[in-house]
């Protein structure tokens, strides 16, 4: 086989492989957009469920999701980067800085329902807490904890030495080299990571149905230790009902309601490394 | 605590030697790998210094142990004493960041923060004291025009600070060097990445910033440090082989290793 052949065959590998992933996206979101859109309306958008989600609308829904993942974005977004800026400008040991990687990766890997189950057994059960919206924040924060990390972590890492140097040399002490130099060139990676993180958790139900929601007669919580109901979980209650044509067609549309939801956290991550990489090549 | 411990000691001591800076016995390693041996250097006040030597042979490495720049960088050891002012830098309760605001340094090529020109010159003496909006124009201005920049800049202080020329930019550097009132100014090859015009620039600035400040400057050039030096010091292969006044190195060197690394500087040229 000559190198010409080789390279066409490879380039038409790769160009095969890129095809069939779009073709899964579209297919994916093709079928979404074509049960769900007849669903969509203004009073859909605005109403609340009824008959156990099978009419009605998902207003609750939609905020009991956004509920859930500000706070869980609020709670991870600090820790994440002090957890970042200690093992860039603080952690020399090579050991201790693999050793905390290999945790965040291994936090990383567990899967989802193992969160929620810590949560009914840690939040719900020992704290007595009860099941709360506060306990399914706290529980997707640490879900998405690790994805907000690396991605500060490796904005803040990949600022040059010659700042830290040169600013170090103008007599500002370490914090304030973190605070003045690092925190703002690193921080649209925090952003990324935590609008990633966000558009993953989102979409979560096993971390959150048995702590967090519950599947119908919820509104808006008076306390941070209430239930609330989330898009997720209102489809897997939905998808139960799967005979009921009213049921299903809620299903969908709530699906697509997700899918926008996601499409918009990533699509913002996305803009703002666009963003900040046409900034940092200025 | 180590503030003021080092602050009365920088006034007093400093007012009564001639030597602002004195190296004594000064060792550096990483790992096994020694990279300046033995070191014995004073630098008289108000006057340039330049340190030439070949590359890798550890010039850069002695001036960023003068301000400890170089305990950021991980693996590193050092031996023996640096005194600033007559007092050890060395100690483990120096405060770096004080250490570092008497002692400024620019680097081979220029950092910008990516602020406007203003707020680059003000960048580090607005974190080691406040400063009223007047005050800053006033430092601004002044430390623009000792870098001779301000002429240029005045219309448009407020633009990004990368709109401006590697040669500018580097200037601005020096002027928010200028700008935290050091004692002495580290210039760790400065205008390496400069054109002729920009290098001229610089150094005809150094000349005149020598009566307030006390400059060390290394250079692989030696037709540049033959244009401004008062003092020369060879390094090669960390060790200090000669040191006294640039005139008597540059026309009849001592050692050998010194002959011959200005012989062949000059054949190259």
């Amino acid at each position: 086989m000559n190198r010409k052949l080789k390279n066409n065959l490879f380039y038409t590998s790769v160009g095969v492989a890129v095809l069939v992933c779009a073709l899964i996206l579209f297919f994916l979101f093709g079928i979404i957009i074509w049960n769900g859109l007849p669903a969509i309306s203004l009073d859909f958008l605005t109403n609340s469920s009824s008959d156990f989600g099978a009419t009605g609308g998902i207003v609750y829904q939609i905020f009991g999701s956004i509920l859930l993942i500000v706070f869980a974005a609020l709670i991870c977004l600090p820790i994440a980067l002090g957890t970042a800026i200690y093992k860039s400008e603080y952690l020399k040991n090579e050991t201790a800085n693999k050793l905390i990687n290999t945790l965040i990766y291994s936090l990383n890997g567990i899967p989802s329902v193992i969160f929620g189950i810590f949560g009914l057994i840690f939040f719900v059960n020992l704290l007595n807490m009860g099941i709360s919206w506060f306990v399914g924040s706290i529980i997707l924060s640490m879900m998405i904890l690790p994805t907000v990390t690396l991605s500060t972590y490796q904005s803040i890492n990949s600022i040059p030495t010659v700042y830290r140097e040169s600013s170090s040399a103008l007599g500002l002490n370490k914090w304030q080299v973190i605070v003045q130099v690092l925190l703002p060139q690193g921080f649209s990676g925090a952003i990324t990571g935590l609008l990633i993180g966000v558009a993953r958790a989102i979409g979560e139900t096993a971390p959150i149905m048995f702590i967090a929601t519950a599947f119908s007669g919820v509104k808006l919580p008076s306390s941070f230790l209430e239930p609330v109901s989330t898009l997720p979980t209102h489809i897997l209650a939905l998808a139960q009902q799967a005979t009921n044509p009213a049921a299903l067609q809620n299903a969908w549309g709530s699906s697509l309601v997700l899918v926008i939801l996601v499409i918009i956290f990533s699509i913002s991550a996305l803009f703002i490394r666009l963003r900040h990489q046409t900034i940092s090549k200025r | 605590m180590a503030e003021k411990a080092l602050k009365p000691n920088l006034s007093v001591v400093g007012k009564t030697q001639n030597e602002i800076i004195e190296i004594k016995k000064f060792q550096v390693w990483i790992n096994e790998n020694h990279i300046l041996d033995n070191i014995e250097l004073k630098i008289p006040k108000n006057e340039i210094t330049c340190i030439i030597g070949p590359s890798g042979s550890g010039k850069s490495t002695l001036i960023r142990s003068i301000n400890r720049i170089n305990d950021e960088v991980s693996g590193i050891n050092t031996q023996g004493e640096i005194c600033f002012n007559g007092l050890s830098i060395n100690e483990k309760d120096v405060d770096v960041a004080q250490l570092r605001s008497k002692i400024g340094m620019v680097f081979q090529k220029p950092c910008i923060f990516p602020k406007s020109i203003k707020e680059n010159v003000l960048f580090g003496i607005q974190h080691l004291k406040k400063l009223s909006k007047l005050e800053k124009l006033q430092i601004a201005e002044e430390n623009l025009k000792a870098v001779s920049l301000w002429k240029e800049v005045a219309h448009r202080l407020n633009d990004k600070a990368i709109s401006l020329s590697i040669g500018q930019q580097q200037r601005l550097c020096i002027a928010r060097t200028l700008a935290i009132k050091p004692e002495v100014i580290l210039l760790d090859e400065p205008t390496s990445s400069l054109d002729p015009v920009s290098t001229r620039a610089i150094e005809d600035m150094m000349v005149k910033l020598k009566e307030e400040y006390t400059i060390i400057f290394v250079t692989h050039n030696i037709q540049q440090a033959k244009r401004i030096a008062d003092n020369l010091v060879f390094i090669c292969d960390g060790k200090l082989i000669e040191q006294g006044s640039a005139a008597k190195i540059l026309s009849c060197p001592t050692d050998p290793q010194t002959k011959a690394y200005l012989r062949d500087e000059y054949c190259d040229c």
